[in-house]
């Protein structure tokens, strides 16, 4: 069996190339988010990046989607250290009109690109892309700005865009526990965009909070299977419960 | 009949439109202050896009986590029956009608039912999050706002002005809604307190719940 385990996350991260397009997981809480792993790549330095991705950072320094409202690391640290080209999110600007985040100030500057896509269209264009689905028709975006240059065709009475499959070179992911095979299994609001994204990718780096030996986890709870994951780091577990 | 009200009897308001064994989706700002308001005796079970279903209200301090939060970072207690799922299964139960209700802010509505709730032209940049897919999947659209801006602008339009967040997904099939009754409810229950805490007039310029699809009471 292929070792998949990195001792350490400078070494999981260390052939990503400059502009390459990478997945970061979660929804935008604490709990979701793959921080050592997106922490790494800010001290690895990749730039020219598109980043798809719920949100382009718009929680971690507000605390929002923390106990406590404590601040937490998330994509805008990567926006701030001006490795990002484009996003392709959802959520691209801060929660807080008041305090806009690095992200919605480099785009309203034109520094960098920002792709909308519905947060519900995003998770299927990636389920999509790993699954191997050139494009699929959906009701969502119907007469918006997300339907520009798009095709509108009626299904089963219903007007519907064609939308396309995300791919991308790597995803960074976040789960609970992984077996040696590359099992992962989650705990509550972690599954997210994490689990999605992680047949979409090249290579699928996960970030863990336990690494357990081959069999420790009982085939019939694994939520992604191995077959999806080629990398795991066991990060130090800083949130409890 | 009263010309007004406050954030909290609108959130109360839409809650008695949920019936018993609804499944509904809350949105941010007065949306999810209809959690607290749902009527004595219905159940309803509260879907939440980040992947939870089935989820209560706050719990204890000491019993919160931070894997037990919702979409809009308040933690929830976890309740027998909740399930936990990825944001494709969360979307395909939204897109594909599995969710009973969705309770939406909004910026603009304009009477052919179309919902502007994402962004204004003069932000240059905007939140679709959610939106667009739960007022293009779910049957039962209701939108819970103030029917003019803190400036005293209409929020309820011929066209709406800003960027659609779907077309045609509110039905207005009535107006806007009376207040009788509200008023004496809210005392007993309350939140008055709650109301003169805003602002210096204690209370909003303007604050119709606007319930539409449903019939006026």
């Amino acid at each position: 069996m292929k070792n998949k385990v990195c001792s350490n996350f400078r070494e999981a991260m260390a052939d990503i190339p400059d502009n390459s397009t990478i997945m970061i997981g979660g929804f935008g809480h604490a709990a979701d988010k793959p921080q050592n792993l997106i922490t790494a790549l800010r001290d690895q330095g990749a730039k020219g990046l598109t980043i798809i991705v719920n949100g382009a950072g718009v929680s971690g320094s507000l605390g929002i989607g923390s106990l406590g409202g404590k601040p937490f690391i998330d994509e805008e640290v990567l926006v701030v250290n001006r490795q990002i080209k484009k996003a392709i999110c959802s959520v691209p600007a801060s929660l807080v009109m008041s305090k806009p985040g690095a992200f919605e100030k480099q785009y309203l500057a034109g520094e960098t690109e920002l792709e909308y896509v519905p947060q519900g269209t995003l998770a299927e264009r990636i389920r999509a892309g790993g699954a191997g689905v050139g494009a699929f028709y959906t009701p969502t975006g119907v007469g918006t700005l997300v339907e520009r240059g798009k095709e509108r065709r009626v299904i089963d009475g219903k007007e519907m865009l064609l939308e396309f499959a995300l791919r991308a070179d790597y995803a960074l992911i976040r789960a609970y526990r992984a077996d040696t095979a590359g099992n992962l299994v989650y705990r509550g609001i972690m599954r997210s965009f994490n689990a999605v994204m992680a047949a979409a990718a090249k290579v699928t780096i996960v970030e863990v909070e336990q690494i357990v030996e081959a069999g420790d986890i009982d085939p019939e709870i694994v939520v992604t299977p191995g077959i999806f994951v080629d990398r795991i780091v066991e990060s130090p577990r800083e949130v409890r419960r | 009949m009263r010309a007004r009200l406050d954030r909290q009897t609108i959130a109360l308001r839409v809650a008695n439109e949920f019936y018993d064994g609804a499944i509904v989706n809350l949105g941010g700002g007065i949306p999810a202050l209809a959690a607290n308001f749902v009527p004595e005796g219905r159940s309803v079970t509260f879907h939440a896009e980040n992947g939870v279903l089935g989820f209560g209200g706050v719990p204890l301090e000491d019993e919160q986590s931070p894997y037990n939060l919702g979409a809009n970072g308040i933690p929830f207690s976890v309740l027998p029956g909740m399930s936990f799922f990825s944001h494709a299964d969360s979307f395909a139960m939204i897109r594909g009608g599995h969710i009973d209700i969705s309770v939406l802010g909004a910026l603009q509505v304009s009477e052919k039912g179309d919902l502007a709730n994402w962004t204004f032209p003069e932000r240059g940049i905007g939140n679709i999050g959610g939106a667009m897919d739960l007022a293009a999947g779910c049957s039962r659209i209701i939108v819970a706002m103030e029917h003019v801006t803190p400036k005293g602008q209409l929020k309820i339009l011929k066209e709406c002005s800003y960027p659609l967040t779907a077309a045609k997904c509110v039905k207005h099939r009535h107006g806007y809604c009376s207040h009788t009754g509200y008023k004496r409810r809210l005392g007993a229950s309350g939140n008055r307190s709650r109301l003169d805490g805003r602002g210096s007039a204690g209370v909003y310029r303007a604050q119709n719940a606007h319930i539409p699809g449903t019939k006026s009471d």
